[in-house]
């Protein structure tokens, strides 16, 4: 049988300075990996040993608070535990914790921590001295707004854990550390207000994320699909977000957050179909504009999602359902293209498809090249060499643009895969084709959950909530959380939001 | 604190009770309206099926005259809803009695769900001659099963609580936009075919519909939201404006065409399309079609949905298996794919013994609760 593979040797560190040396250069592969670094020296005249990464650690920081007090320690006094003197009278930092066991040690040196052992001293010390390279946070780059602040997450679990409690300042907010992937554990971290997220979708986080069975989770998108109620949906079941200021909205609504080491982004469970509608500007408009972007918003998903399909259909199958300039029109350019129509705007879909896909790998400074190839050359000479019907350019183009209005780019992943299968559906049975097809992805969509939370609430099933849904209503209005966390609190404010106006006096 | 403004916060809420009575009151409803989208699908095809040829242009007085009678049917499924244990109402009155009439129930609901096959398959021949009834009424089972397997007990009555006024708004922007080309004229002699006429078209819709008037029979899937709201309103709302708009539809129909031009007995696509082909609107004709299809695959879900829970019920199992929905509707397939006169005849004779099957249900079964409950008092 397989024997499973082990990267992080059991075993304990002692007082036997020889033993945990040999030890720790044989786990920590000192003698393959160039960057192991281990320096030895003396400590109040004993060996003893650092033991870092090069590059991970702050070097300056390593030197000032580690090894020169190290090298000047005062005498042990009697009776005084070494580790407890290196503590507390000796290295001037304070983040230092004495580790027992091999793996969590080796865990911490490869997260950027420097260890000491020493001989005659029980265990080894852990310092976080963590000093390598990380981003700066920067805008978010798929989340831009109008109205609103301008700063994203980056790699760094720390900063995006600062950046989510500079915003909110209490401590209600608990920031609870996790990891996942039982070989090569990656830290996570679970974000959640006390008193208002509910205990019961935190500890089903937690039991979740304690039985991902896999070596090693690579991604918060490989972490969201093995916490995932239905992974076999075609909708996301965990809202995302790269800003803090939509991470600390989640937080107040009752939902939890989960940020994890390299992930320029969070999680919010649970989550609802609102949420990717949601634009994270709506709410700093005044009602009247979140409202009509909304609208503008759901028009433009159910264009990007019909509107390929009705063509197909009606063209098709149902020519009596269109008026007859409409049908001439079809008719007369459809005449001079080699392809079918059901043809022809699969492969449109698809080129259009690609063209997405170029456009996101493409560097940034042959964009507008693309673009130009894509959009202007490519078109025009499809059109002009009767390869493909303007019309079904039009179509394809309009539905994009309406997909481009979707705030999520999960949900436009969503829409652009569930519009090609509405296609083919009705490209085989016309309108038959496209209402069982759109029947299947409703009745599916409809049952989906979300942390068992159901996916339409507050409208299917109906649930408490404020005038926020598909239309906004004034902020002033919404004196309740979410109702899809189910929070523990349910109303933010009981009484009038615009108290002033009831004190207010005539002048 | 009173938000009774639509512009207002919805709903108050400052207890975990009163959040989940909410939660009770939303299933209720769920389980209302998707009766009522049942309701509104069975009249649809009831006018078509029987009283267009049968009645002829008082068609809707006939369904107006089985809102008594639907809400005698709600009104004895509330008695027992309220004194049933934990959403168990038909095993009210014994596990084994109980067991009988879920079987006695059984053909009832299979009846709602073959009619809604029948009228999908016609609808498909008059708008797609070129395939054969048989394969498609067979893809539309199957993908109806692959939609409605798995754990997904809550899905269909949410899709018809999302479904319910984008259809009806469908359903009625055609009837008006077809209205101009009718005449109110053609609505006279006002009694059609005679007042007899109209009380046995009432008596076929009162069957048609029995069914569809006791949603809250089938137990709950989760324990939690049981027992139900003991509020009649989540029931009798939905339920009365279903046959409200049942009647203005078959009232639109009349006025749409003359009399004698709706006897013809053996196009029921024809009839169930009625508004597209007088409607100059090609967007009335999509929309039409769309919400036509629509209210039928939701009411044949319904009605298989509630089969396969009756018989999980039997089973004393907790969930329906996707097998067991998917046989269901494999079974609708071969009746619904042979459009011949004399399935429909057999369809139109068996309708309104449902209403018969659904009173022996409820009357003994509220006569045993009843007795129990005295005994408990004594």
């Amino acid at each position: 049988m397989e024997q499973a593979w082990q990267p992080q040797p059991q075993g304990v560190i002692t007082e036997d300075y020889q033993c945990n040396l040999a030890l720790l250069q044989k786990a920590a592969r000192a003698r393959e990996s160039e960057d192991v670094q281990i320096h030895e020296f003396l400590l109040l005249g004993h060996p003893a040993a650092l033991i870092y990464i090069d590059g991970m650690v702050n070097s300056e920081q390593l030197q000032q608070f580690l090894l020169e007090p190290a090298l000047h320690a005062p005498a042990l006094p009697e009776n005084t535990d070494l580790a407890e003197h290196l503590m507390q009278a000796v290295l001037p930092l304070g983040s230092v914790s004495q580790v027992f066991h091999l793996s969590p040690l080796l865990t911490r040196i490869f997260s950027g921590d420097a260890a000491l052992i020493c001989d005659t001293m029980n265990g080894a010390l852990a310092a976080d001295l963590k000093g390598f390279v990380r981003r700066i946070p920067g805008k978010p780059v798929n989340e831009t707004v109008v109205v609103g602040p301008h700063e994203g997450f980056n790699e760094s679990l720390r900063d995006n854990v600062v950046l989510i409690r500079r915003l909110m300042r209490t401590p209600a907010l608990i920031s609870e550390a996790m990891t996942v992937g039982n070989k090569i554990p990656a830290r996570i971290c679970l974000l959640y207000l006390d008193g208002i997220a509910r205990q019961e979708n935190v500890e089903e986080i937690r039991r979740r994320i304690r039985g991902c069975n896999v070596d090693y989770v690579s991604s918060l998108g490989m972490l969201e699909q093995l916490i995932e109620d239905k992974p076999w949906s075609l909708l996301p079941q965990a809202a995302s977000t790269e800003r803090p200021d939509r991470a600390v909205s989640f937080l107040s609504e009752g939902q939890i957050i989960i940020l994890m080491e390299n992930a320029p982004r969070a999680l919010a469970l649970p989550m609802g179909f609102l949420h990717l509608y949601h634009a994270p500007d709506d709410t700093n408009m005044r009602w009247q504009y979140g409202t009509f972007l909304r609208l503008l918003r759901m028009a433009g998903m159910l264009i990007a999602l019909l509107l390929p399909a009705l063509f197909v259909a009606l063209s098709m199958f149902h020519p009596e359902g269109m008026s007859l300039s409409l049908l001439t029109s079809v008719l007369e350019t459809q005449a001079r293209v080699p392809l079918s129509l059901f043809s022809s705007m699969l492969l449109v879909l698809l080129i259009f498809s690609l063209i997405n896909e170029a456009g996101v790998r493409v560097p940034g400074a042959m964009g507008g090249s693309l673009s130009i190839v894509s959009g202007l050359i490519l078109g025009q000479a499809a059109v002009e060499a009767d390869l493909f019907s303007p019309l079904v350019i039009i179509i394809v183009a309009v539905s994009g643009l309406g997909s481009y209005a979707v705030p999520s780019f999960s949900l436009t992943l969503s829409l652009r895969l569930a519009q090609l299968l509405l296609v083919l559906a009705s490209g085989i049975g016309g309108y038959l084709g496209l209402t069982l097809g759109l029947f299947f992805l409703l009745i599916r969509a409809a049952g989906l959950t979300s942390l068992r939370s159901p996916y339409f609430a507050p409208n299917a099933p109906k649930r408490p909530s404020n005038p926020d849904g598909v239309v906004r209503l004034p902020v002033w209005r919404q004196r309740l959380r979410g109702g899809i966390a189910n929070p523990f609190h349910m109303n933010r404010t009981l009484g009038r939001m615009r108290a002033w106006e009831k004190n207010e006096e005539e002048p | 604190m009173n938000h009774s403004s639509p512009l207002e916060t919805a709903t108050p809420v400052h207890s975990m009770d009163a959040l989940l009575q909410y939660r009770k009151d939303a299933f209720a409803r769920e389980q209302g309206i998707l009766s009522a989208v049942s309701i509104l699908g069975q009249s649809v095809i009831g006018a078509a099926l029987y009283l267009y040829g049968h009645v002829s242009t008082p068609g809707y007085l006939s369904i107006l005259l089985t809102v008594p009678w639907a809400l005698l049917i709600a009104a004895l499924s509330l008695y027992l809803i309220r004194h049933a244990k934990d959403g168990a109402v038909l095993e009210a009155a014994g596990k084994t009695p109980g067991k009988i009439f879920s079987l006695m129930l059984f053909p009832v609901f299979f009846l709602d769900a073959q009619l809604a096959a029948y009228a999908i398959s016609a609808i498909l021949s008059d708008a797609l001659p070129r395939f054969s009834p048989l394969i498609t009424m067979l893809a539309v089972a199957l993908i109806m099963a692959a939609a409605m397997g798995g754990e997904n007990e809550y899905a269909l009555p949410r899709l018809a609580g999302m479904l319910r006024w984008p259809l009806l708004i469908a359903l009625f922007y055609c009837g008006l936009t077809a209205l101009p080309h009718g005449s109110p004229g053609y609505l006279f002699p006002l009694l059609g075919r005679g007042t007899l006429s109209i009380f046995q078209g009432a008596l076929w819709m009162g069957g048609c519909t029995a069914g569809a008037c006791c949603p809250l029979l089938i137990p709950s899937p989760s324990p939690s939201l049981s027992p139900f709201q003991k509020k009649g309103r989540m029931l009798y709302r939905p339920l009365l404006g279903a046959l409200l708009a049942a009647a203005l539809y078959a009232l639109i129909s009349a006025c749409l065409l003359p009399a004698y031009s709706l006897a013809r007995p053996e196009n029921l696509g024809f009839r169930l399309l009625l508004f597209t082909k007088i409607s100059g609107s090609s967007l009335a004709w999509s929309l039409l079609v769309f919400a036509q299809l629509f209210l039928l695959l939701l009411t044949l879900a319904a009605g298989i949905m509630r089969c396969a829970h009756l018989l999980t019920g039997i089973a004393e199992k907790r969930k329906p298996s996707p097998l067991l929905t998917g046989a269901l509707l494999l079974l609708l397939v071969p009746a619904a794919a042979l459009k011949t006169l004399p399935v429909q005849d057999a369809l139109i004779r068996l309708a309104p013994f449902r209403g018969a099957a659904v009173m022996l249900v409820l009357i003994p079964l509220c006569i045993l609760t009843w007795i129990r409950e005295r005994r408990k008092q004594a």
